[in-house]
């Protein structure tokens, strides 16, 4: 199917490829599907497309490639709402802010991570109850 | 807002399937227990707020980023690749039970 975006034009994809929120990213609500895009040119980082709205993106990346210590721990209520059945079935991503389009100074939320079941397609942004993961970790360091 | 009082080990309902519990207060701060269905989400409401702005500024990230020149400070083309954890869950090939 045909997506439109504002950043990457008309883009081809395939409805398999598409998530589904389970529940809508805080703040976007009642947009439920996105599909992922990587950035390329040999960058690790990942765009989170809206199908249904062409101007939301968000950056993601994987947090395992700026703190590999970090760890997220799911509520029953999360796994059953992903409808985890297997750690493999599951990936963790952290939204990213580039303050002011400079990338040298991107932030990761570590607070809120978007976690995906990649079996099921399915995805949520899911709220973890430590007060001290920042919302703004920055990736390269202070 | 309805306001309603409750003294030490009250409980209030809200629906047929949650409960707010008054489990201590003193010196300004109250410990408020939740009892809530799996699917119902419970969030401090500054940590909500919080999360949604900084969605809002991640959803301004420009599709003209210059990631390319980047060097991430540990950047794991092998590294492996860590999933959350999940409570109780099995494992593919083991013959755990849930808890």
């Amino acid at each position: 199917m045909l997506v439109e975006t504002t950043r990457f034009g008309a883009l081809e994809i395939d409805e398999k490829d598409i998530f589904r929120m389970t529940s809508p990213l805080l703040g976007f609500p009642g947009l439920e599907r996105y599909f992922m895009k990587d950035h390329g040119g040999g960058s690790p980082f990942v765009w989170l497309q809206s199908v249904e709205d062409a101007e939301l993106a968000f950056v993601i990346l994987d947090p395992i490639l700026f703190k590999p210590d970090y760890e997220v721990h799911l509520t029953r209520g999360d796994v059953d709402e992903l409808e985890i059945e297997s750690e493999d079935d599951a990936r963790v991503f952290t939204l990213v802010v580039v303050p002011g389009g400079d990338a040298k100074k991107m932030t990761a939320n570590l607070q809120a991570p978007l976690v995906v079941n990649l079996k099921r397609q399915l995805a949520k942004q899911v709220v973890l109850n430590d007060p001290d993961l920042p919302i703004k970790y920055p990736i390269f360091g202070s | 807002m309805l306001v309603l009082s409750r003294k030490k080990n009250e409980t209030i309902m809200i629906g047929d399937d949650i409960l707010i519990t008054l489990v201590e207060s003193s010196n300004g701060v109250a410990k408020i227990g939740i009892e809530a269905p799996r699917n119902v989400k419970v969030y401090r409401k500054e940590v909500y707020d919080a999360i949604q702005e900084e969605n809002r500024a991640a959803a301004a990230a420009p599709g003209t980023l210059d990631f390319g020149s980047m060097e991430l400070p540990t950047l794991g083309g092998d590294a492996a690749r860590k999933g959350p954890s999940l409570p109780g869950v099995k494992k593919p090939g083991t013959g755990g039970k849930r808890s």
